[in-house]
């Protein structure tokens, strides 16, 4: 089974921990950073893919 | 995991200034100098060759273990989900500039290639989501050669 929001987590969610770790040495300010990436690429993806909606429609 | 936090500005190293008369502390400072240079470039070598290696080779053992866990997993996940491993294409200039980018994960890339692996699969669905998997794993490797240059550099 296929889940492209799936798929859009994983690579938010590894493109935060590895920012998050490079940018943050405090544990918990990496994870705190890992987590606004992820939810800024995710947030931004569906902010974009309701736009388009509009668009194709 | 245990370093200092980055975001508190710390001041630049000074560079060492040589001293008029003492030869054999420039001497010194000069092997020591040649033998931090090699430490980097061996630092650097293997973090893009190994992701994670760089920072475990310069005591950032959790660091790197945890960098180089994702980037594998992310490379991984692109080949499993039928997406291609970029390669030089003739009359498609796109493809080296991705190809440059892929192969910033070092090692894996051209194993994925000696294997016959990472053509992809394009009738797949997740062909588009493997493609941006293993180019992203590249290039985000790229940034933690770039990391761990600074902390074999001691800037970090």
């Amino acid at each position: 089974m296929h889940s492209h929001f799936l798929y859009m987590l994983v690579f938010a969610g590894a493109v935060g921990v590895v920012l998050g770790a490079m940018l943050r040495s405090d544990p918990r300010n990496a994870v705190r950073l890992a987590l606004w990436i992820a939810a800024g690429l995710v947030g931004a993806a569906l902010a974009i893919a309701w736009l388009m909606y509009f668009i194709s429609s | 995991m245990t370093d200092e936090d980055f975001s508190v500005p710390r001041p630049a190293p000074q560079p060492v200034l040589p001293q008029p008369g003492v030869g054999s502390h420039q001497d010194e400072e000069l092997g020591s100098s040649s033998v931090d240079s090699i430490k980097i470039l061996v630092t650097c070598v293997l973090a893009w060759a190994v992701p994670g290696l760089g920072h475990i080779a310069a005591g950032r053992v959790g660091r790197g273990l945890l960098l180089g866990c994702v980037v594998l997993a992310l490379f991984a996940g692109g080949i499993g989900l039928d997406g291609k491993v970029y390669r030089p294409e003739e009359g498609e200039p796109l493809t080296y500039l991705a190809a440059v980018g892929a192969a910033g994960v070092g090692l894996p890339y051209v194993a994925a290639h000696a294997l016959g692996m990472g053509f992809g699969d394009i009738r797949t669905q997740g062909y588009e989501y493997g493609n941006t998997f293993t180019l992203v794993a590249g290039l985000l490797n790229l940034l933690i050669v770039l990391d761990a240059y600074d902390v074999a550099s001691g800037r970090r």
